[in-house]
């Protein structure tokens, strides 16, 4: 009698700790591919900023030209626009090209400039189609890294909590940097305009 | 001795599945906060949002049913908010944060526009912006919409008539929807009052594809999962024989009478163990009958969307990228 009721016993210990294996495995398991889910977002998120950043290379020699005859004060930054792009060529590494397009934005930031303070450049309509446009880039540049940031915050908050971070750590998940904001972007550059 | 060490195990066991279970739960608990989270932005009522009382209601009328006729025409959103302030927000951050809140546009094609007044500050400093979806960027272009804004919309703004500026800016944005898609400018249809014989409708597909595709699928899963478990757990203990705990016991019912809907039955439980042989038996009342309710009411997870007439039945999930020209007035 005895023998019977210590199987009986051992057999519901034995399913529940089936059972109890088998939760802890399929938590570990969609645990994980969420991770990986979310770490898509942000290499999607990632390619989004690339593209943008494409698009205002392709579109800058366009503008420039057809505005230079209009801007030849600005010379000098429009040359140094096309230096930097020319220098993505010679870019390599992911912050390579990082570091060119934040020249690239600052320049137009002081294109930007020089147009507010210039009234006759101010009045002219192909200068302000011109404004219109950069914009238009740099205002995309920055919606796309403000959500490749917001990708990333996500991920990495996933990742760290408790017990997440041992499963991330198990699977090699790690933290991914975040876009920083430029220095210096608050101070407005000084742009010499003597002749 | 046996006894005991089984239910130390038991408990120990037990304990397990309620951690495994907290943590379940614990997952769908924690949620980042957000920035933008502290910051009010309205919500749509329509296409035409005025939360200022700057439109009567005639004008509010007529926009939204020209957006209406646009959407249903085209498939494009067009979105109109006025609001007092733009909460510090530059004109291009709250018109970007804006559009992708309400979704504007149909979620398969991006192409809602957004246009955004902002009425508080100095002449000359009020923003206005014209947002465009990622799909229509080739059709509204940065420089078009700049235009709009300049030579369309800021006119009428400062003289204060905000419908025709409206009016106006959205026949100029249809106009250039309308010619890309091979159909007769919009303005012909309102002047010669024909009913519109090519008019393609898009009808698009809302809701994604992965419906459950962030951590909120652990805790839909999780959930069900511990209450079969749990349910599993009951069944087994059901057939404990309450004089010498072993799980033998067999449960044998009996209608005596039946229920109807007007009153109640009774059936006839009888208990067997075939260990110990304890037998016992009790009279259950059976509860009346009841008429099916419905337990469905037709919502499934998402957003219910109304076609046709009547009310607004929200945007497209639709998405913009950051195109698009401001303006200040």
């Amino acid at each position: 009698m005895s023998k019977k009721s210590f199987w009986s016993g051992r057999k519901v210990f034995a399913i529940l700790l089936v059972a109890v294996v088998v939760i802890l495995a399929i938590y570990i398991i969609s645990t994980r591919n969420t991770m990986a889910a979310k770490e898509i977002e942000v290499d999607n998120a990632w390619a989004q900023v690339q593209n943008v950043y494409e698009r205002r290379l392709d579109l800058i020699p366009n503008l420039a030209s057809s505005v230079e005859a209009y801007m030849q004060l600005e010379k000098d930054i429009f040359e140094s626009i096309a230096q930097a792009r020319a220098g993505i060529n010679n870019a390599e590494t992911p912050s390579d090209i990082e570091s060119v397009n934040r020249e690239i934005s600052s320049f137009i930031g002081d294109l930007r400039v020089v147009v507010e303070d210039t009234p006759e450049l101010k009045a002219s309509e192909n200068v302000r189609d011109l404004m219109t446009q950069l914009e238009g880039t740099e205002n995309r540049i920055a919606t796309e890294r403000g959500r490749f940031n917001e990708t990333v915050r996500e991920y990495n908050t996933y990742i760290k909590m408790f017990p997440r971070n041992t499963i991330a750590r198990l699977f090699g998940f790690e933290a991914r940097e975040f876009f920083e904001a430029r220095e210096g972007a608050e101070v407005a550059p000084e742009v010499d305009l003597s002749l | 001795m046996v006894h005991s060490i089984f239910k130390v195990k038991k408990r120990l066991i037990t304990f397990l599945l309620l951690v495994l279970s907290s943590l379940f739960m614990f997952q769908g608990c924690s949620s980042s906060g957000n920035e933008a989270d502290v910051l009010n932005f309205p919500s749509f009522t329509g296409y035409i949002n005025d939360y200022v009382n700057k439109l009567d209601s005639s004008s509010k009328i007529g926009l939204e049913e020209l957006a209406s006729k646009i959407e249903e025409d085209t498939g494009s959103e067009i979105a109109v908010a006025i609001v007092d302030n733009l909460q510090g927000l530059t004109e291009e951050e709250y018109a970007v944060e804006l559009f992708e809140r309400w979704e504007i546009g149909k979620e398969k094609g991006d192409n809602g526009i957004l246009i955004l007044i902002g009425i508080e500050g100095e002449v000359g400093k009020r923003p206005l912006r014209i947002e465009v979806g990622y799909g229509l960027e080739g059709v509204i272009t940065d420089l078009e919409a700049g235009n709009i804004a300049d030579e369309i919309i800021i006119p009428e703004l400062q003289k204060g008539d905000f419908y025709t500026g409206l009016y106006n800016a959205i026949i100029a944005i249809a106009d250039q929807i309308y010619e890309e898609k091979g159909l007769e400018p919009i303005s012909s249809y309102f002047t010669e009052n024909a009913s519109p014989t090519t008019a393609e409708n898009e009808s698009s597909q809302t809701g994604s594809v992965f419906p459950l595709s962030d951590s909120g699928w652990i805790f839909c899963f999780g959930i069900p999962f511990i209450m079969v478990i749990a349910g599993m757990l009951v069944n087994l203990f059901k057939k404990r024989c309450p004089k010498c705990k072993k799980f033998k016991l067999k449960t044998k019912s009996t209608i005596l009478k039946k229920a109807t809907y007007a009153s109640e039955g009774k059936k006839l439980v009888e208990r067997t163990c075939s260990y110990c042989g304890f037998y016992d038996k009790k009279e259950v009342t059976i509860p009346k009958i009841k008429k099916s309710s419905s337990f469905w009411t037709g919502g499934s997870s998402g957003s219910s969307r109304s076609s046709g007439g009547g009310g607004f039945g929200g945007f497209g999930g639709g998405s913009s990228g950051g195109g698009g020209a401001s303006g200040k007035w």
